[in-house]
């Protein structure tokens, strides 16, 4: 009788559909696939063009006679790589890297008092993921850095990254809970502004 | 059902495949509905096909109810009787107007179109007013402000042939858009008349549209007039239609062209109306026995407003998610650190890779746009580049609008006035009403 049928569902329809979704996913996937081939080539070209930068840097940056231009030269790239890092979306190499010019850069200003009778003043500062502590030292260092911007350097070296100058460095200073900052062999874990103004100004 | 099975069992492994890439699970489920709808809507789409039928043209009553339509129910009539059809009658039922649509309605009257006055009810009323007074075994609604093509009522009735068929709908177009907010629902009009056809396939269409719809006379005796309570008659009818058992068929070549809205507040509250009543009648679990309509359509609609919600919020996240290092920063007392994570995989992830989900929706939209362009050369309508646009990034910032605005009104939301009928309100508001209406011991 006309009009008097019960509805029915259509299971080819909803078969074919599913197989279309699952053909339209692999393709997708594909596509996704190739694309991140792509970009991946085009990263794996600046990840060989950074080596060179940086390997150019390093070669430029051995000590030389009380010039500073070179501690700027660095001191330029660590600010530049500094702004990537901050954004939380950069390869591990970028942060390694990061570690090695800070190490760079102590060094020549060790090598500058030791050898011009600079009066600059280095700061180790070890730290570590979930630190409430780290943050608030970081708080009165980078007051204590703003205090002096042109003698006082702060290094930075976080426990997590598996580098092998921040291990080196926390075997060397006995690093054993964190915050410790280090300032000319003199070891704090949680000091004050003052405490280390004063530490700061005795170097000076 | 083993096919059936053996398909599941290719989506599943498909979402696994999926899964490997960390993929967010909430993006996951967005992907995963859009593009099952998406098939269902292109296999459908791909398996319509007009229905071959020979010219049917018996007497038509075309009941043309009318509240403060003054300035279009002239062009209304005109157009009626310029239709290519051999027999029909016109009968305008005005609802109470305060304007002149009476009297200009009245200077038609003849032979062909008779005009009726009643005391303000509601459209539905003045569509059950005019149901009296039919005379012929088919008749059609149309709403006032609606211009039919000169073949629309020709290509509907050929589907009356099929004895199945107890009601036909014809695609919709906007009347002339002028501003933006009329282009923009000149695009989605054009979605609409897609989504038409394929509900047509599925044999799941849920509304009977107001601009035009022309039903079998003994189907609107089977199942009762229309409905005076309800804030959307023609969807209600429909649902009505669907129980009986009968068809609600679709005939894509004949076009009518309605007055939309013109400004966002007025669309609004249409489509709040429009929403409001879907919920109210559409989504029943007395519903999900009508086949495809109740396993397919209102599951995926139920989905697909879910899935405006999360999309809405994931926008919001992603605005936010750059302003942490400033949360921290306060944090800090003001002394920003680097703090680095390491996190290679989120990078190679989010970085590095265009994710299936993008591929996904660049398809889709691809599709969308496709489909607007091959309806508009189809119906002869020119290409509204703005409106397309704004329909493609905005619609669904729209859609949470206006279910917001529904979800708002169903829990707190007060009496709202559409028309001639007036909403009740929403839960919260009835049960405070209801509560504070008991006599106090």
């Amino acid at each position: 009788m006309a009009g008097r049928s019960s509805k029915k569902v259509d299971k080819k329809l909803i078969e074919l559909s599913i197989y279309l979704a699952v053909l339209l996913f692999l393709v997708s996937f594909a596509g996704a696939y190739l694309g991140l081939l792509g970009r991946t080539s085009l990263v794996e070209s600046d990840v060989s063009n950074t080596l060179v930068d940086m390997l150019s840097l390093l070669e430029i940056g051995e000590p030389t006679a009380c010039d500073l231009t070179t501690l700027h030269i660095i001191g330029d790239e660590l600010d530049r790589i500094g702004q990537i890092l901050s954004t939380g979306k950069y390869p591990e190499y970028l942060l390694k890297y990061y570690v090695l010019l800070e190490y760079k850069h102590y060094k020549l200003v060790e090598s500058y008092n030791k050898d011009c009778n600079g009066s600059l003043t280095p700061i180790l500062f070890f730290i570590t993921k979930d630190c409430p502590k780290c943050d608030a030292m970081a708080g009165i260092l980078t007051n204590l850095k703003q205090s002096d911007p042109g003698h006082i350097y702060i290094y930075t070296f976080n426990a997590t990254i598996p580098s092998p100058i921040v291990h080196y460095l926390i075997r060397h200073y006995n690093v054993k809970e964190f915050p410790t900052i280090v300032v000319d062999h003199n070891i704090c874990h949680v000091c004050t502004y003052d405490e280390l103004r004063s530490i700061a100004g005795e170097k000076r | 059902m083993l096919r059936l099975a053996i398909a599941f069992l290719f989506l599943i492994a498909s979402i696994y495949l999926l899964v490997q890439l960390s993929l967010n699970p909430v993006m996951l489920f967005v992907t995963i509905i859009s593009t099952l709808y998406f098939a269902l809507i292109l296999l459908s789409y791909l398996f319509y096909e007009e229905r071959k039928t020979e010219d049917f043209a018996p007497p038509v009553s075309i009941i043309v109810p009318a509240y403060n339509e003054e300035e279009n129910i002239a062009e209304t009539i005109q157009g009626l009787l310029s239709m290519d059809y051999p027999e029909f009658e016109i009968i305008v039922v005005d609802d109470g107007s305060t304007d002149r649509t009476y009297e200009i309605a009245k200077r038609f009257e003849g032979d062909r179109v008779k005009v009726f006055r009643k005391k303000n009810g509601g459209k539905a009323s003045a569509l059950n007013f005019g149901l009296k007074h039919v005379s012929y075994d088919f008749v059609a609604c149309m709403d006032a402000d609606s211009v039919p093509s000169k073949n629309a009522l020709r290509e509907i009735m050929k589907l009356f042939l099929d004895e199945d068929v107890g009601a036909v709908t014809p695609a919709l177009l906007v009347y002339k858009p002028g501003n933006l907010v009329e282009k923009f629902q000149w695009a989605e009009y054009l979605t609409s008349e897609l989504i038409r056809r394929v509900y047509d396939h599925m044999d799941a269409q849920y509304v009977t549209p107001g601009p035009l719809s022309v039903y079998r006379k003994k189907v609107l005796d089977e199942v009762g007039p229309f409905n005076e309570n309800s804030i959307v008659e023609d969807l209600e009818m429909a649902i009505r239609i669907q129980h009986a058992g009968y068809r609600i068929a679709h005939a894509s070549k004949a076009a009518v062209y309605t007055k939309t809205p013109r400004t966002w507040r007025s669309l609004l509250k249409q489509r709040l109306r429009w929403n409001l009543g879907a919920v109210e009648h559409l989504f029943s679990k007395h519903n999900l026995t009508l086949g495809n309509l109740g396993v397919i359509v209102i599951p995926f609609t139920l989905l697909g407003i879910s899935i405006v919600f999360i999309l809405f919020f994931k926008m919001l996240y992603d605005l936010l998610k750059p302003l942490e290092p400033f949360f921290t920063f306060l944090k800090l007392g003001g002394h920003l650190t680097v703090k680095p994570t390491l996190d290679t995989q989120t990078f190679l992830a989010s970085t590095l890779s265009i994710n299936p989900i993008q591929v996904i929706s660049f398809i889709i939209t691809l599709f969308a746009i496709y489909f607007v362009l091959k309806l508009a050369k189809e119906y002869n309508e020119p290409i509204y580049w703005d409106g397309l646009l704004l329909f493609l990034a905005g619609y669904f910032l729209f859609s949470f609008a206006v279910w917001s605005l529904v979800i708002y009104y169903k829990v707190l939301g007060g009496e709202i006035r559409f028309g001639g009928v007036t909403w009740r309100g929403g839960a919260l508001r009835r049960l405070i009403r209801s509560s504070s209406s008991f006599p106090s011991t």
